[in-house]
């Protein structure tokens, strides 16, 4: 299982009736919650980005916790992806995070969604980060000794925060077949047997969901393309 | 579609290819005489293997780096109720900062490290500035002043870039009015002053990559 059972971080996690009892589960497994739980935090789950940025700029630390597990799992694999090392990748985490929190109220949802705002800070302190270091290996001799390719060439880790994105609007029970199969590598009768849902259900559960996301990003592609 | 609703139902787990050997033959049947499941499959496989990127690209940060995090925000105080001449003295603390920084920008702006004159393309022939980059350690910024730009259609923004070779990192953005004229400071990368060249673009759209709008541009020289 990948991501979301061994860190509290990790994005997406499952929502609905039933998939806040598997945040809560998930949570006891990793230690108490740093941020403070309850009826809020339940609600949350269900919010879009864009508003709980709205809440971060108030300074509502279970807003940044929300989005810090939406995301947070995200930036550490492009730090692992593009640093290379675990050090570095955490210092990525806590510079992103950090920077959302204090530039929260700066955050301007008509002129991009907050994952690609997200994705920007990540490409732009992780370029920093990967300058810094070169640096540091040119103070030592002279000449870099190795060169870090560009920052997503390709536009996939854009991609990447585009369906990060598009999966946490998804209804909660949507949400969470998807992410009990994506994420956690589950198979359908495992998650019938997690949800208490019948195979059959979980089945045509999950097409649903696929269409949901697929509509999703069908819809927010058309959105910035109306913009230009 | 109410003639399919079974098959159709297994489209996602067969995109996925996770269903029993019965049931893909099933559906695999069904698809040969169906063309708008055909399409739906289509579709849901797009989404099937953006799913899979996703996950592929996620990495499991350690389980004590939100707490770090949450250590490392800055807290906001709550307002307090500031007795009169508390404020009274402040407010005259701040007539005296002003003069100050009026007097000797570089006391309270930090360190000046690098500036640029900012030359127009064609694109905007009267336009022209200047970025200056001042600061010290992790608190570097960048001010730009600048003039003559063609003020912001609807969704349209200006954005100011660091420059190196093909690399662009973005210094911040902003809007521009009738007059033409914008002065703002912004938050910059640590290592903003090592870049060779700064330049301004025209933005239209959520690709966090510069556009081709060149608008200004200018090398950066050390202070």
């Amino acid at each position: 299982m990948k991501g979301l059972v061994s860190g509290s971080a990790v994005c997406l996690a499952p929502g609905g009736e039933r998939g806040q009892d598997t945040v809560r589960s998930m949570e006891r497994g990793t230690g108490r919650s740093v941020f403070a739980g309850g009826r809020g935090r339940l609600w949350m789950d269900r919010v879009e980005d864009e508003i709980l940025v709205r809440s971060v700029a108030s300074g509502d630390e279970r807003a940044l916790s929300i989005l810090y597990d939406r995301y947070a799992g995200l930036v550490y694999g492009t730090g692992m992806r593009y640093l290379g090392d675990r050090g570095t990748s955490e210092e990525l985490v806590q510079d992103v995070f950090i920077s959302v929190w204090k530039n929260a109220a700066g955050f301007d949802p008509a002129r991009a969604g907050f994952a690609t705002w997200v994705y920007r800070i990540t490409r732009n302190r992780a370029t920093d980060l990967i300058r810094r270091r070169k640096a540091r290996v040119r103070t030592l001799d002279g000449e870099p000794v190795f060169e870090v390719g560009e920052m997503d060439p390709s536009g996939e880790l854009s991609r990447n925060f585009d369906v990060a994105a598009a999966l946490s609007r998804l209804s909660p029970v949507h949400r969470e077949v998807l992410v009990l199969a994506y994420f956690h590598g589950f198979s359908q009768r495992e998650i019938s047997e997690h949800t208490a849902t019948p195979l059959g259900t979980v089945k045509s559960r999950t097409t649903a969901a696929l269409r949901a996301l697929r509509e999703t990003m069908s819809f927010d592609e058309d959105r910035w393309s109306s913009d230009e | 579609m109410s003639e399919h609703p079974d098959t159709r139902d297994l489209l996602g787990p067969y995109v996925m290819d996770i269903l029993e050997a019965h049931e893909e033959h099933e559906v695999e049947d069904h698809l040969q005489g169906c063309a708008s499941c055909r399409r739906e499959a289509l579709d849901l496989r797009l989404a099937h293997e953006r799913l899979t990127d996703l996950a592929r690209s996620f990495g499991a940060p350690p389980e004590d780096l939100k707490e770090r995090v949450v250590a490392g925000i800055p807290r906001r105080e709550p307002r307090r109720r500031v007795p009169r001449w508390v404020a009274a003295v402040a407010a005259a603390f701040c007539v005296l900062a002003v003069i100050g920084v009026v007097l000797t920008p570089d006391l309270f702006g930090g360190e000046a490290l690098a500036s640029a004159n900012l030359t127009p393309t064609d694109r905007a022939p009267d336009a022209g500035g200047e970025v200056n980059i001042q600061g010290s350690g992790e608190n570097v910024r960048m001010s730009l002043e600048a003039w003559g730009l063609p003020p912001c259609k609807s969704e349209q923004y200006y954005e100011l870039w660091l420059v190196e070779g093909d690399e662009r990192v973005s210094a911040g953005s902003f809007t521009v009015g009738q007059s033409g004229r914008v002065e703002v400071t912004l938050n910059a990368p640590t290592f903003a002053a090592s870049y060779p060249k700064v330049g301004v673009t025209a933005e239209y759209d959520k690709d966090p990559r510069a556009s081709e709008t060149k608008i200004l541009s200018g090398e950066l020289h050390d202070l």
